[in-house]
């Protein structure tokens, strides 16, 4: 009876999972209060999941990621990739690929892709090249690299956290931090090489989204300082590598009163202000940027690293007493105590100081004041405010510190000084105590979906084990296809898992299969560790098809079409495959 | 000032240079289109028309004072005011003009002067013709 409510769970669950008809942590929870509920397993199986390290790893690794982002790390790697790649195409994808690769090693890869973004676009204008021919590749480099650690792959935490979970049944170690880099590094390695020779080959070529002239994101104008001291100083705009580096268009050079014509070849000097223009996020982007600053952010308005800073847009109403004036003449400043960082005007671009613009209906300006400052003005019949700007700032200061966190626990994890589960909570306490992330930010990072899925899923694993749902799987497995041999049924599993995991969460696919694999393996006399580790990386294939968040954040910006995952990620799928088990029939002679 | 129907062709290979004309001007109220070499600046002459050219004296391939030249043996181009802007000694300017531009302003340009001296070869076109 109960093997009959295992089954039937399990298989409403695939079913759930993949049709997408409910949330995959619904389902999750669904599932995990069907077994309960049935008495299959009893409460205390049943929250097991809550409690596993890897579920906790999980948790910890979001908040260390969020900390390397937030202080700018991350965001810094990849303008490096920028400086040193050149004009060489190949170099370049080589280079980005490598950096997705280590960083997705580490964090999540979702992140890693979406933050080396940024960079693809600003090197392809430069390139001169589409940006479908990197995007791509980018998000499979990521996938690569998170199948070389213990932490790269949810799929590689949830299998470690089934293992422990029935370590009395199945007495299979844990992996440790490092034990899938065997495998993974020479996937990332051929995986690379077959994306820079005959991958980007079968890539279209798209440019990246053409919009909409109505839709495209306003550009705003802006005045920049070039602080005292700045990195820039002395250095002429081909030099600093200023568009590509900020994705800002100067407009113009204000020096000792003159406005002068930007050239290649300008040198700035301290105290330079620069008229740019670009998009508001990247006009922001500004204020976190070593060397510069806006210059309506120095004013006495500013609220000196105080928490409260709201920054919104507002448009002059159609009757403000405003219109016609400049914000110099309506003192601006004192009369709100708030700023204005950057304006847009629709049609005709603004090509002069900030505080000389003459103000007309429709101009939408970006203020930046306390929130309770910002409130008064939300209530200014002079102004119909729009929506909260959300910019939170870097913490470039706690870089080194983060990096340092970051490292010693890789470290200490790596030598397995300590669980893997219990650094990875002392890294995210580390990075909260120093400031390098703030506790809400910590909360807000976490993907929730992700840990409620894991946690709730890992008790199916044990009523599998429990009831002996597992076993009798496993038995039809080994009868049907047992007489291929370990290395047969291992690729038979390999592939199954590949199937299954397109349409579904990759987590909860590894966990559904790998119990019924490990038995399998037991039955036949192979490694049921390798198998284990096996099914992880499988279940983390998601280069077929664009359903997995971070194959499907680049289908829209590379204009991609399902079949060109199908075609590029088809065959990095297969030679995944291959290389895996070759590596481990190597490594453990399966 | 109605000015908004004049058309000006900005031919200059720093990107920083044309993209930052090619805005100022539009903000002035012109009619501003840019190309980035000699080849690609005179078809884009032959196609608008303009009313005023800027033009860098350092070009990649047809150098400045080649376009010059050529402009000035081009029929329905013959006319239009030439506005050279060069980062070179005065000697260069003014072969240059020699060669048939009106006017040139020395590297960096100011704001200020460059629409002084588009003003001032309108006005001069005006009255020539």
């Amino acid at each position: 009876m109960a093997i009959a409510i295992v089954l039937a769970v399990l298989i409403i669950a695939v079913i759930l999972f993949v049709t997408e008809a409910l949330p995959i942590d619904l389902v999750a929870v669904l599932m995990l209060l069907g077994l309960t509920l049935t008495r299959v397993l009893d409460v205390k199986e049943g929250l097991s999941g809550f409690s596993d390290p890897a579920v906790m790893t999980i948790a910890g690794f979001f908040v260390i990621s969020a900390a390397l982002f937030n202080t700018g790390v991350v965001e810094a790697i990849g303008r490096h990739i920028h400086r040193v790649s050149g004009s060489n195409k190949i170099i370049f994808l080589g280079v980005l690929m490598l950096a997705a690769a280590a960083l997705a090693s580490f964090l999540s890869n979702v992140v890693t892709t979406a933050v080396l973004m940024p960079a693809v676009f600003a090197i392809a204008r430069r390139l001169k090249e589409p940006v479908s021919k990197f995007l791509m590749p980018l998000s499979f480099a990521a996938v690569l690299g998170g199948k070389c650690t213990l932490v790269g792959s949810s799929t590689n935490l949830a299998v470690n956290g089934l293992l422990s979970s029935n370590y009395d049944k199945y007495h299979i170690e844990p992996f440790t931090l490092f034990d899938f880099a065997p495998v993974g590094i020479p996937l990332v390695i051929i995986g690379i090489i077959y994306l820079l020779t005959v991958g980007v080959r079968l890539l279209p070529k798209h440019d990246a989204e053409e919009f909409d002239e109505e839709l495209a994101p306003k550009e705003f104008v802006t005045e920049v300082v070039i602080a005292s001291e700045s990195p820039l100083a002395e250095k002429t705009l081909a030099e600093t590598d200023f568009r590509g580096t900020y994705d800002l268009q100067v407009l113009g050079i204000v020096r000792r009163g003159e406005r002068l014509l930007p050239q290649r070849d300008s040198r700035l000097a301290t105290g330079d202000t620069l008229l740019v223009k670009g998009k508001l996020d990247q006009i922001l982007s500004i204020k976190d940027a070593q060397g510069l600053e806006i210059k309506s952010d120095r004013t006495p308005y500013r609220p000196e690293e105080q928490t409260d800073t709201v920054i919104v847009e507002a448009i002059l109403s159609p009757n403000s007493a405003f219109a016609g004036r400049t914000l110099k003449a309506m003192r601006f400043g004192s009369r709100y105590h708030a700023d204005v960082l950057a304006i847009y005007r629709h049609e005709r671009a603004l090509h002069e100081k900030l505080s000389g613009i003459r103000l007309a209906f429709g101009d939408v300006l970006v203020i930046q004041g306390s929130a309770e400052n910002i409130d008064q003005l939300r209530e200014d019949p002079n102004f119909l405010t729009l929506e909260d700007v959300e910019h939170t700032p870097l913490r470039r200061n706690k870089a080194v510190l983060a990096v340092g966190i970051f490292v010693l626990s890789a470290v200490i994890a790596g030598l397995g000084i300590a669980p893997i589960a219990l650094v990875a909570l002392a890294a995210a306490a580390a990075m909260i105590l120093t400031r390098c992330i703030t506790i809400k930010e910590a909360y807000d990072r976490v993907e929730w979906t992700a840990i409620v899925l894991i946690a709730a899923t890992i008790p199916l694993g044990i009523a599998m084990e429990k009831t002996g749902a597992a076993m009798m799987l496993a038995n039809y497995v080994t009868r049907y296809f047992g007489f291929g041999g370990p290395m047969l049924v291992l690729a038979a599993f390999f592939l199954f898992t590949i199937i299954l995991t397109q349409p579904m969460a990759n987590a909860a696919c590894a966990l559904m299969i790998a119990p019924i694999a490990i038995n399998v393996a037991n039955q036949i006399g192979a490694n049921p560790r390798a198998y284990a580790m096996a099914i992880a990386i499988a279940a983390s294939c998601t280069f077929p098809t664009p359903l997995e968040p971070v194959t499907a954040i680049v289908y829209g910006p590379g204009k991609y079409r399902f079949s060109d995952y199908v075609k590029v990620g088809g065959l990095l799928t297969l030679i995944v495959m291959i290389v895996t088990l070759i590596v481990i029939h190597l490594r453990w002679g399966v | 000032m109605a000015k908004s129907k004049e058309k000006i062709l900005v031919i200059e290979d720093d990107e920083y240079s044309r993209d930052a004309l090619a805005h100022l001007l539009a903000a002035e109220g012109y009619e501003a289109q840019s190309a980035s070499d000699g080849e690609s600046g005179l078809k884009k002459a032959h196609e608008m028309q303009p009313d005023v050219i800027v033009l860098d004296l350092n070009l990649p391939g047809i150098d400045g004072k080649a376009v010059i030249k050529m402009i000035r043996n081009d029929g329905p181009l013959a006319a239009v005011p030439i506005l050279v802007v060069t980062g070179d000694e005065d000697h260069a300017a003014q072969s240059a003009v020699a060669l048939g531009a009106d006017g040139f302003l020395s590297k960096p340009v100011e704001f200020d002067d460059l629409i002084r001296a588009i003003d001032d070869l309108k006005a001069g076109a005006h009255r020539a013709a």
